[in-house]
C-alpha cells in the first residue's frame, strides 16, 4: 500500500487556506512565499492544490508572487458571496431589485474606475486609484449621457407610470441623491456616495483594495488580487450574462467611439 | 380738357385724405366708446380705423375684441398688427391662441419671452380640454400641454407646504406663508450658488430667517429658524430615499392612447463639496419655477431677458429692469451649470466624452455666447451707469446703482466661465496623452466602462440584476464562513438555559427630596398684598400703601410695589380673557416715592381698581380706560 505524502497534502491545503485569508500576501509571510514558489515550480504540488481547492468548491484563478493564491468560489459553494447578503440592510420598503442593482452598479463602477482602459486591466503592474467621488461622478456622467440619448430618441422619455419594473437602471441611479445629510448630520448610506463608499470599504476589508492616506479621504488603490478577480472572472462572467440577455456590447476600441450605443439584437 | 385732367389728377389724393381723416375720426370715436365700455360700438369704429391702419388702431381693435371674447377675429387682427411691427400684439395673440386652444406657431430664431404671467395661468383650462382636443392639432398641442403640466407639477411642493404646515409640531404655523418662504429659499440658494459649490444649509437658514421673522415678528427667533429649516427640508424632500418629487401625468401618444408617465424632479439638491461637506444647489426645475420662464430653452431665454432689459432701461423703467436683470443672472447661472457638467466629464474620462463633435461644438457655442453677453452687458452697464449719474431722483439713482451691481455680477460670472472654457482643450490633450498614448496594449481585456458599465446602466432594473449580481459575486473574492472551534461550539450548545425569573424583580421606589421653599414671598404675603391693593374704586397713592405694608414685614412693600409697577401697564386683554372682573390701574403721581421706605425707590404712583366691562364688540382696553 502506497501511503500518500501527508506533508505535501498538508502544505497544499495550507496554501489554499492562505488564499482564504484575503489580507495575507507572500511579501509579508515567508512560508506563504515558499509555498507560492513551490506551486510555480512543482507541477504535482500545483495539481494537488488545485484538487483540494476544487473539492472545497473553489477555483484557483492564479498564483503569483505579488498576489499570492487567488481563489474564486464556485456557484453554490460555502465560500460564495451573495448579493442578497450584502444588500440585506437595504430597506424592505424599497423594491429590492433596485437596491441590488444600485449596489451592483457601485461595485462595477469601482472596477471600471480602477482600470479605466483595457490596457490597465491587462497590465499586471498597473495600480489603479479610486475615490468615492470619482466613482460616483463617472457613473452619473454616464447616466446623463444615457438620459440625453433617451430624450433624443423618443418624444417622451419619461418612464411609464404603469410599468415601474421596466425602469432603466440609469434612471434609478440618477434619481438617487449623491449625498444626503441625516438628522445627526452624518452621511446617509442610502445615497449613491454612501453606497460607493460602502463598496470600497467592503473591498478593502477583504484585502482587495488598500486605503491610501487618511481613512477619511476614502481614496483606495487596487491590489493585484483585485485585478485578477476582475480580469479573469468577474468581467468575463458579467459579459457572458450580457450576451445571454441579447445585448452586444460595442467592440473594445481605441479612440472615441467606445461609448457608442449598445445594440439590441 | 386741361382743367379736367388736373382736377382728375388731384382727385384721388383728396379722396385718400378724406378716407384717412375719416379713419382718424373713427379711431377717436372708437377710443371714446371703449372708455365708456360700449365694446360693440368701439369695435365698429375701430374696424373702420384699422382697415386704414391709422395709429395704433390695429392693436386697440385686437384688445377690444379680446375683451369682447371674440378671439378668432382678434387673432386675425393681431397677425396684421404683428406684421405692422407692434410687438405688443404677440402677447395678445398668445392669449387668443390659448383661449382658442390653437397651437403656437413655431417661430424659428425668435426667442420665447420668459413672461411669467401668462404661463402659469393657462394650464388649468387647458388640462380640462384634453379629451376633446381636435385630432388635427393634437400632437404639437399635447407637447405644449405636457410641458405646462410639468411646469405646474414643479409648483405643487410649494402649495403643499401651506397645506401641511399644521404638521409643524408645537408651532402655530397659520401666520406663516410657507410658499413664500420656499420661494425665498430657492431665491437665496440660486443667488448664492456659483459654478463650483452650492451654499451651506446654515447660510440659507440665516438668510431666510429675517424674512420668516417679518411674517411673525412677535414670535421667537428659534421658531423662525425652525420654520425656515422645516421649509428647507421639505424642499429637499427629506424623509424619502430618493428625495424626488414624483408627479404622474398622462399623455395621448401617437396611437391616440392615453398613457401615464411619471415625472421626477427635485427643487433643492444636496451636493457634496470638495472636502466632503454638503451643500445645497437649486435644480433647473426650481430655477424655472422661480424665474417663471417654464421649460424654455436656456439660450433663447437668456437672449430674451437681455433684450427686454435693454428696452426697459431705455424707457427708464428701472424697477422692471431690475427684475429682468435678475432673471438674466439666473439664466447665466443655469447656463454655467450646464457647462460645468460637460467640463467635469471631460476632465474625468476622455473616452466617454465625444471630443470629435459634441464637445468642440459646445465649447464654441459657449465662447460665442460669452462674447455676445459681454457686448450686451457692457452696453447695458454703460447705459445704466449713465442713467445713474444723470438721474436727479434719488430713488432712481439707488435702483440704478443696484442694477449696476447685478450686471457687474453677471459679467464677473461670464469671466469665470470663460477662463474655464479656455482651459478645457488643454485638459483634453493632457488626459489624452495620459490615457491613450502610454505604452502598447498587452493582452486582450474588456473595456469595463464601455462594454460593461454603460450597457448595464442601459438595461432595465429587472434585467440588470442578474449580470450585476454575477459581477459582484465574482469580483469580491471568497467569503470565509464563520466556523467556531469545536470545543467552544460544544460548550455553547450544551450550556444550560438560564432559568428566568417569573417576576421582573423588586420595584424600586425612588426617594424624592422635598423641594426647598426658598420663595421670597409666601402665600401670606400674596394674600395681604391682594387685600391691600383691592381698592374698590378709591384712589390711593403708592407711598401710603407701602407704609401700610411695611407694618407687616420688610418684604411685603416690595411685593406691593411690584404689583403696582405691573399695574402701570395692565394686561386688560388677558384679564378680560380670563374673566377677571377687576383690574388694578396705576398712573404716575409726578413725585418721587417717600425715601424712608426700605427696598423701594422711584416715582410715586396713583392706584385704583377698575371694573372690566363686558363689551364684546368694543375694544376692552378702551372700556377699561373709561371706567378708570
Amino acid at each position: 500500500m502506497i501511503r500518500p505524502d501527508v506533508t505535501d497534502t498538508e502544505q497544499a491545503a495550507r496554501l489554499v487556506g492562505m488564499g482564504l485569508r484575503g489580507r495575507q500576501v507572500p511579501d509579508r509571510d515567508l512560508t506563504y512565499r515558499e509555498l507560492v514558489h513551490r506551486y510555480q515550480q512543482d507541477e504535482v504540488f500545483a495539481a494537488s492544490v488545485d484538487a483540494i481547492a476544487e473539492g472545497l468548491g473553489l477555483t484557483v484563478l492564479d498564483v503569483t508572487k505579488r498576489s499570492g493564491i487567488v481563489l474564486a468560489a464556485q456557484p453554490g459553494s460555502a465560500f460564495e458571496i451573495k448579493m442578497d447578503d450584502y444588500a440585506r440592510q437595504a430597506k424592505l420598503r424599497e423594491r429590492r431589485d433596485t437596491e441590488k442593482v444600485l449596489h451592483g452598479i457601485a461595485h462595477l463602477a469601482v472596477a471600471a474606475l480602477s482600470f479605466p482602459r483595457p490596457d490597465d486591466l491587462a497590465n499586471d503592474q498597473y495600480v489603479g486609484r479610486v475615490s468615492v467621488e470619482t466613482v460616483d461622478l463617472v457613473v452619473r456622467e454616464t447616466c446623463r449621457l444615457l438620459d440625453e440619448r433617451a430624450s433624443r430618441d423618443s418624444a417622451n422619455a419619461d418612464p411609464s407610470a404603469d410599468e415601474p419594473e421596466l425602469e432603466r437602471a440609469w434612471r434609478a441611479y440618477l434619481r438617487r441623491p449623491e449625498v444626503a445629510s441625516t438628522k445627526d448630520s452624518r452621511r446617509n448610506s442610502d445615497s449613491t456616495r454612501g453606497m460607493v463608499s460602502r463598496a470600497l470599504r467592503w473591498l478593502a476589508d477583504r484585502g482587495l483594495l488598500q486605503a491610501v492616506g487618511e481613512e477619511a479621504d476614502e481614496v483606495f488603490r487596487t491590489t493585484s488580487r483585485y485585478q485578477i478577480h476582475v480580469r479573469q472572472l468577474a468581467s468575463q462572467a458579467a459579459f457572458r450574462e450580457l450576451l445571454d440577455l441579447g445585448m452586444v456590447p460595442p467592440p473594445t476600441g481605441s479612440g472615441l467611439n467606445v461609448a457608442a450605443v449598445p445594440e439590441k439584437i | 380738357m386741361k382743367l379736367l385732367e388736373t382736377q382728375h389728377r388731384h382727385r384721388p389724393p383728396r379722396a385718400e385724405m378724406g378716407l384717412f381723416a375719416q379713419a382718424e375720426q373713427a379711431l377717436e370715436e372708437g377710443r371714446q366708446a371703449e372708455r365708456h365700455g360700449d365694446l360693440d360700438e368701439a369695435i365698429r369704429h375701430l374696424t373702420v380705423a384699422a382697415r386704414e391702419g391709422v395709429g395704433d388702431s390695429l392693436l386697440l381693435l385686437a384688445g377690444v375684441l379680446v375683451r369682447a371674447k371674440r378671439y378668432a377675429e382678434a387673432l386675425d387682427w393681431c397677425r396684421l398688427a404683428e406684421e405692422e411691427g407692434f410687438d405688443e400684439a404677440v402677447d395678445l395673440a398668445a392669449r387668443c391662441r390659448t383661449a382658442l386652444g390653437v397651437p403656437f406657431p413655431a417661430r424659428a430664431g425668435k426667442p420665447v419671452t420668459p413672461d411669467p404671467a401668462p404661463v402659469p395661468a393657462t394650464p388649468a383650462p387647458e388640462a380640462r380640454r384634453v379629451p376633446g382636443r381636435g385630432s388635427g392639432f393634437r400632437f404639437s398641442a399635447d407637447l405644449g400641454l405636457t410641458r405646462r403640466l410639468k411646469a405646474l407639477a414643479c409648483t405643487v411642493p410649494l402649495h403643499e407646504l401651506d397645506h401641511h404646515k399644521a404638521k409643524l409640531e408645537r408651532i402655530d404655523a397659520s401666520v406663516y406663508q410657507m410658499a413664500e418662504v420656499a420661494m425665498h429659499i430657492i431665491d437665496q440658494v440660486t443667488i448664492a450658488m456659483d459654478f463650483d459649490t452650492g451654499v451651506a444649509h446654515e447660510t440659507v437658514e440665516e438668510r431666510v430667517t429675517p424674512f420668516v421673522a417679518s411674517q411673525a415678528p412677535h414670535r421667537g427667533s428659534d421658531e423662525h429658524r425652525r420654520v425656515a429649516r422645516w421649509v428647507l427640508e421639505k424642499l429637499i424632500n427629506v424623509g424619502t430615499v430618493d428625495r424626488v418629487f414624483r408627479h404622474v401625468y398622462g399623455e395621448i401618444n401617437a396611437d391616440g392612447d392615453y398613457q401615464r408617465h411619471t415625472f421626477d424632479f427635485k427643487l433643492v439638491r444636496e451636493v457634496p463639496g470638495i472636502h466632503g461637506e454638503i451643500y445645497l444647489r437649486a435644480t433647473d426645475e426650481a430655477i424655472n419655477v422661480l424665474v417663471g420662464a417654464l421649460d424654455t430653452d436656456v439660450e433663447s431665454a437668456q437672449v430674451a431677458a437681455e433684450v427686454k432689459l435693454d428696452n426697459l432701461i431705455n424707457r427708464g423703467q428701472l424697477a422692471d429692469a431690475r427684475v429682468a436683470a435678475e432673471q438674466a443672472r439666473y439664466r447665466t447661472v443655469q447656463y454655467g451649470e450646464m457647462l460645468r457638467q460637460k467640463l467635469d466629464a471631460t476632465r474625468r474620462n476622455v473616452l466617454v466624452v465625444d471630443w470629435e463633435h459634441e464637445l468642440p461644438d459646445m465649447l464654441d457655442r459657449a465662447l460665442n455666447h460669452i462674447e455676445e453677453r459681454f457686448k450686451v452687458e457692457h452696453a447695458i452697464l454703460r447705459n445704466i451707469t449713465e442713467a445713474r449719474d444723470e438721474s436727479d431722483d434719488p430713488d432712481h439713482k439707488r435702483r440704478a446703482a443696484e442694477l449696476v451691481d447685478i450686471v457687474t455680477d453677471c459679467i464677473r460670472r461670464h469671466a469665470q466661465l470663460q477662463s474655464r472654457l479656455q482651459s478645457a482643450r488643454g485638459v483634453f490633450r493632457e488626459e489624452q496623452d495620459r490615457q491613450q498614448f502610454s505604452g502598447p496594449p498587452q493582452r486582450a481585456a474588456l473595456d469595463l466602462h464601455g462594454q460593461l458599465l454603460s450597457p448595464m446602466l442601459g438595461l432595465s432594473v429587472s434585467d440588470a440584476v442578474g449580470p450585476l449580481e454575477r459581477f459582484f459575486g465574482a469580483a469580491s473574492g471568497v467569503h470565509s464562513p464563520d466556523t467556531p472551534s469545536l470545543p467552544s461550539l460544544v460548550s455553547m450548545v450544551l450550556r444550560p438555559v438560564a432559568d428566568r425569573e417569573s417576576t421582573a424583580g423588586p420595584v424600586v421606589v425612588p426617594r424624592v427630596d422635598p423641594v426647598p421653599d426658598d420663595r421670597r414671598f409666601t402665600d401670606e404675603h400674596r394674600r395681604r398684598a391682594e387685600a391691600l391693593l383691592d381698592l374698590s374704586d378709591q384712589v390711593r397713592n403708592l407711598s401710603s400703601l407701602l407704609r401700610e405694608a411695611a407694618d407687616f414685614d420688610d418684604d411685603l412693600p416690595v411685593l406691593v410695589a411690584l404689583r403696582a409697577a405691573h399695574a402701570y401697564s395692565p394686561g386688560i386683554g388677558a384679564a378680560a380673557l380670563h374673566g377677571h372682573r377687576r383690574v388694578l390701574l396705576a398712573l404716575p403721581a409726578d413725585r418721587p416715592l417717600d425715601s424712608s421706605l426700605a427696598g423701594v425707590a422711584g416715582d410715586d404712583l396713583l392706584l385704583t381698581t377698575a371694573g372690566v366691562a363686558e363689551a364684546p364688540t368694543d375694544d376692552p382696553v378702551a372700556v377699561a380706560k373709561e371706567s378708570a
